[in-house]
């Protein structure tokens, strides 16, 4: 029993009320009464008793008929009681409309009210006993209310529906009242509690009452839960597996200035990925500034190259240097590490956003995660850099065979990409090398760096099942609900 | 990364031996030509930038040779001595400083081998010429020209000639404002009012570099000797451009003789073929490689890659032909000798470094903030840094715009997250309610001063979207996840005025939060309140 339920059962009694009563005792509306009625009637508690009933009104016609008088009573009493009087002065005494006078004559004699007489040309009117005639009765009875249709004796409404002096409605009338069971089950329900609260637990007014019981049938909405996005998480796992391989963790910028992204890594200035269309430049701020000191060392490895090399001979401009991009390769954050001075045996990586223009497509997107690694130490090797690799691809990206393909990255020499056979497709994993000596000559570093970046987008497509790269990045709320 | 694709039947025919479709696809990756696919006519093959003398099937032919051991060390290139000369002019210094010329005779072509050799011009272009202006080549018929030539710079209207694939003359300006190729290239004079010239004996437009050639000079498949000029900015790229030409003929079996090139101050031999010299010690490469290769064998290694190589003592003595321009320093020699010996055959050596592994700081505060907002029931999203006029629609300051987007859906950086969380719940209007969403991720704002004019934050954003969502709701999760956070007045009129404030952790302004202001919902089509909060949670 709900609240409802339990107002409506108070409210009854033994006999039938109308639902207007009722609802007007309960305080509740209509609509809400009508279901928790629906629902106490299910369970024996309540008897609803419904009836078609037709309602009478009166017209507009009956209405002034009930406020000014029937005519004929208006005739007989111009005449007035045991008097007679020419019809058409009669008619002009009372007041009556032409189309009344007729109406008026007809209904007086048929109450037996007046007798007409013909005196020559002229018809006389006598009027005896004017007792209340039917037709005012029921007139009265109505008035200006909407009754029963019973109310009134049915030849006397046949006379009023003819005269044209009422109309009808029809009504479905509801009652109710309490069934002998209710009353026990009211009884019963005071005792019942809904809600557990703090005051009962301190009172302990909870003993000795009964909780309500839950409807099991009710629908409820499912939560909407909470949880980590699926892509972020397996990041996150990349992220365990180095560190827990030795490796530091490391974060930069996502603009750079070219310097950062491109110049301290020795790529020369007329390089094609340089061009505005391989890398997003920015509007304003345009141009950022460069380090001193780092500046002349990179100037000197780009146009005359340093301890044994000839470097790109050409001449190196600040300015290209200065302008501001997206990053484009993750390298950037290795170059600014080094630049910061590193004590070997050093090993750090970088999980980051990178930005190349492409066509967007099903496998192509513009920003991408790169994971950077590179080992600094002296003594190590080009062999030991695919030892790195091939534990990447095998640990990591859970590779059964590992095949290493001659690359060019400008950055590193020698260079490799990696690729790995992953279920039964080669893929390709990544590119990688050791900083060229020009590079490092500007960073001042004096031992060898094994370095790579590998894609993760892809690997995650792959991975997580995921079959557009937009996906991973998608906005719709089921994919990211997704678990 | 260059696509080019080689006729499989001249490829096999310049190898000398057939081929299978395996036996390409583990050879052409380790002369650097990475396979795409490989029918029946042709290899499409992905080569590396730095080696144009690859894009050329001749080219590939010739490194898998090498491999395969069929020819070794140094390509034979006979180059005769010099019969003429190209006159060069002091003005062109200053436009177009340089040319090689050489005559290609004895050569039979035909109408795929003049498409080829077009695809080819082409491709060298776009990379090593870097769009023709550093580089350009082109090849004439030697029947229609005249020696001695010479090359100039001309004003736009002093010359006229007829340009290849016209029938009218044109003058130079013309060109750069009629000709197709003249609009597409117009970009390498930019500012200048003199263009380069090459002229022939009868001071004929010969061509009109890097734009044109004149239609006269057109090869055919009648054309028996080749006219080759290239022009460009850079020495020594352009005499590579000259020696990657001359010396496919010559492996054709074309004849190669020198143009005399007289500048003003000087006089060269076109094109110089005289191999580049560097060595590299045994015991540095063994150290970078992490072998304990002899000296003969890294020598053998090195004739693999086409490369001249002899053993003097503890070091090795390189030739380098010409064609090549990728050795800047003697590790470049060290790679040769790894390719030559194969990656996939020196054998992995186990990692020796042990180092401690450890993460940022910001890194793990952020995942700690992660996971307190997924525990209050909010579900991460991982939007992307690149967005469109969503920070505009939701009066968050002002994004700095990329100058060259792909398109205007990601035409703006983002310096807050709110935006784009708002875009997301707009195309989510048909999912049921309460979504509660929240993501860690960087924004760039401006700052002046710093090194790249900008700072790139690390921000925690969260936004609640139901009928009862608002700023107590939004409020609490805010006081959970961030401790010690207060909350002060603020003007704003990205919120509902007065149900907003910032956020304050001990002095600092951190963030924001509030009732999203109606007329961004609407702007967004969402029909639900929205509340957020957005912190910075560090910087990088």
């Amino acid at each position: 029993m709900n609240e409802n339920e339990r107002l409506l059962l108070e409210s009854l009694s033994k006999e039938f009320e109308s639902a207007d009563q009722v609802a007007a005792k309960s305080g509740l509306a209509k609509s809400a009464l009508m279901s928790a009625a629906a629902a106490l009637e299910a369970e024996g508690l309540v008897e609803v008793k419904k009836k078609e009933r037709k309602l009478v009104s009166l017209t507009p016609e009956g209405r002034s008929y009930f406020e000014k008088g029937t005519p004929e009573r208006r005739l007989c009493a111009a005449v007035s009681a045991g008097k007679e009087l020419e019809f058409g002065t009669a008619v002009k005494k009372a007041g009556l409309a032409g189309h009344e006078a007729p109406v008026a004559l007809q209904w007086a004699v048929k109450n037996g009210w007046a007798v007409v007489k013909k005196d020559g040309g002229k018809t006389v009117v006598s009027c005896s006993s004017l007792k209340e005639g039917e037709v005012e009765a029921a007139l009265k009875k109505i008035g200006a209310k909407q009754v029963g249709a019973e109310a009134v004796e049915k030849h006397v409404l046949e006379i009023l529906e003819k005269r044209k002096l009422v109309e009808f409605k029809e009504e479905k009338e509801i009652s109710l009242r309490a069934a002998a069971k209710g009353a026990a089950a009211l009884a019963r329900q005071e005792n019942v509690v809904s809600q557990l609260t703090p005051e009962m637990l301190k009172t302990g007014a909870w003993k000795g009452r009964k909780f309500k019981e839950y409807d099991l049938k009710t629908v409820v909405a499912p939560v909407q839960a909470g949880g980590k996005h699926f892509y972020k998480e397996f990041i996150g796992r990349i992220k365990e597996h180095l560190v827990s391989m030795g490796f530091e963790e490391v974060q930069g910028p996502l603009v750079e200035t070219e310097f950062r992204n491109m110049d301290v890594l020795f790529m020369a200035q007329d390089h094609p990925a340089r061009e505005i269309h391989d890398i997003f430049m920015l509007e304003e701020p345009s141009k950022g500034s460069l380090p001193d000191k780092l500046v002349e060392r990179v100037k000197w490895a780009h146009e005359v190259g340093g301890k044994g090399s000839k470097g790109w001979r050409y001449k190196w401009d600040p300015a290209v240097a200065a302008r501001l991009v997206l990053r484009s390769q993750t390298t950037a954050v290795s170059g600014r590490r080094l630049a910061q001075g590193v004590k070997p045996p050093f090993r750090m990586f970088c999980i980051g956003k990178c930005f190349r223009p492409d066509e967007i497509d099903w496998k192509h997107f513009i920003e991408f995660y790169q994971l950077e690694g590179i080992v600094v130490d002296d003594g190590i090797s080009f062999r030991e850099l695919l030892g790195y690799l091939k534990t990447f691809a095998t640990k990591v990206f859970g590779a059964k065979e590992v095949g290493f393909v001659p690359s060019y990255y400008p950055f590193t020499e020698p260079s490799v990409d990696l690729v790995g056979k992953i279920g039964d497709k080669w893929v390709e994993l990544g590119g990688a090398g050791m900083f060229r000596p020009e590079m490092l000559e500007a960073l001042n570093v004096g031992v060898p760096v094994l370095a790579w970046g590998l894609g993760l987008d892809r690997f995650a497509m792959r991975t997580l099942g995921v079959k557009d790269i937009r996906d991973l990045s998608g906005s719709d709320m089921e994919l990211i609900r997704r678990k | 990364m260059v696509s080019v694709s080689f006729n499989r039947s001249a490829f096999e025919r310049l190898v000398g031996s057939e081929l299978s479709q395996a036996q390409l696809k583990e050879l052409l990756p380790r002369a650097k030509c990475g396979v795409d696919d490989v029918n029946e006519r042709e290899v499409l093959c992905e080569v590396t930038g730095d080696r144009p003398d690859l894009l050329c099937t001749e080219g590939a032919a010739r490194a898998v040779k090498g491999i395969l051991g069929k020819e070794k060390g140094l390509p034979k290139l006979v180059v005769s001595p010099a019969k003429t000369f190209v006159k060069v002019h002091e003005n062109v210094a200053a436009v177009r400083p340089f040319i090689f010329c050489a005559y290609i005779d004895g050569v039979k072509i035909t109408g795929d081998e003049i498409a080829e050799l077009m695809q080819v011009q082409e491709k060298l272009h776009l990379t090593h010429g870097r769009r023709r202006r550093k580089v350009a080549i082109g090849i004439h018929d030697a029947a229609k020209v005249s020696a001695p030539f010479s090359y100039k710079a001309v004003k736009g209207n002093e010359m006229a000639f007829i340009p290849l694939g016209k029938e009218e003359e044109m003058t130079f300006k013309d060109v750069l404002e009629k000709h197709e190729k003249g609009r597409d290239y117009a970009f390498v004079f930019e500012g200048v009012d003199k263009y380069p010239a090459v002229l022939d004996a009868k001071d004929r437009v010969v061509s009109f570099p890097p734009i044109i050639n004149a239609a006269m000079t057109t090869v055919t498949e009648s054309t028996k000797a080749f006219f080759l000029e290239i022009t460009g900015t850079d020495f020594e790229a352009c005499n590579a451009a000259a020696n990657i030409i001359c010396q496919n003929y010559s492996d054709k079996g074309a004849k190669i003789t020198a143009v005399e090139i007289r500048y003003p101050d000087k006089k060269v031999v076109s094109p110089a073929s005289e191999p580049e010299v560097m060595t590299i010690g045994v015991g540095e490469a063994n150290k970078l490689l992490g072998t304990s290769l002899k000296a003969g064998e890294m020598a053998e290694a090195l004739k693999k890659q086409r490369l001249g190589a002899r053993v003097e003592g503890d070091f090795v003595a390189c030739e380098i032909p010409r064609y090549r321009t990728d050795f800047l320093h003697p590790v470049d020699l060290v790679e040769e000798i790894a390719l030559g010996i194969g990656y996939n055959e020196l054998g992995i050596k186990e990692p020796t470094v042990f180092t401690k592994g450890s993460r940022t700081e910001l890194s793990v505060e952020t995942d700690s903030l992660r996971d307190a907002m997924a525990a209050a029931g909010y579900a991460e999203a991982a939007t992307n840094v690149l967005c469109g006029e969503e920070a505009l629609k939701a009066r968050a300051g002002k994004p700095i715009r990329v100058k060259n987007p792909v398109s205007s859906e990601y035409s703006f950086v983002r310096n807050s997250i709110v935006p784009v969380l708002l875009a997301v719940l707009s195309k989510n209007t048909r999912h049921p309610y309460p979504q509660k969403l929240f993501e860690v991720g960087e924004v760039v704002e401006r700052r002046e001063g710093s090194e790249t004019g900008t700072v790139t934050k690390i921000n925690l954003c969260a936004l609640s979207a139901h009928k009862d969502a608002g700023l107590s709701e939004i409020a609490s999760v805010l006081a959970g996840v961030l401790k010690g956070a207060e909350l002060k007045k603020l003007p704003s009129d990205q919120f509902i005025p007065g149900r907003c404030a910032q956020v304050v952790v001990g002095k600092k302004v951190v963030g924001v939060v509030g009732e999203l202001h109606p007329e961004i919902l609407e702007a967004f089509g969402i029909e639900m309140p929205v509340a957020a909060f957005e912190v910075t949670v560090g910087e990088i």
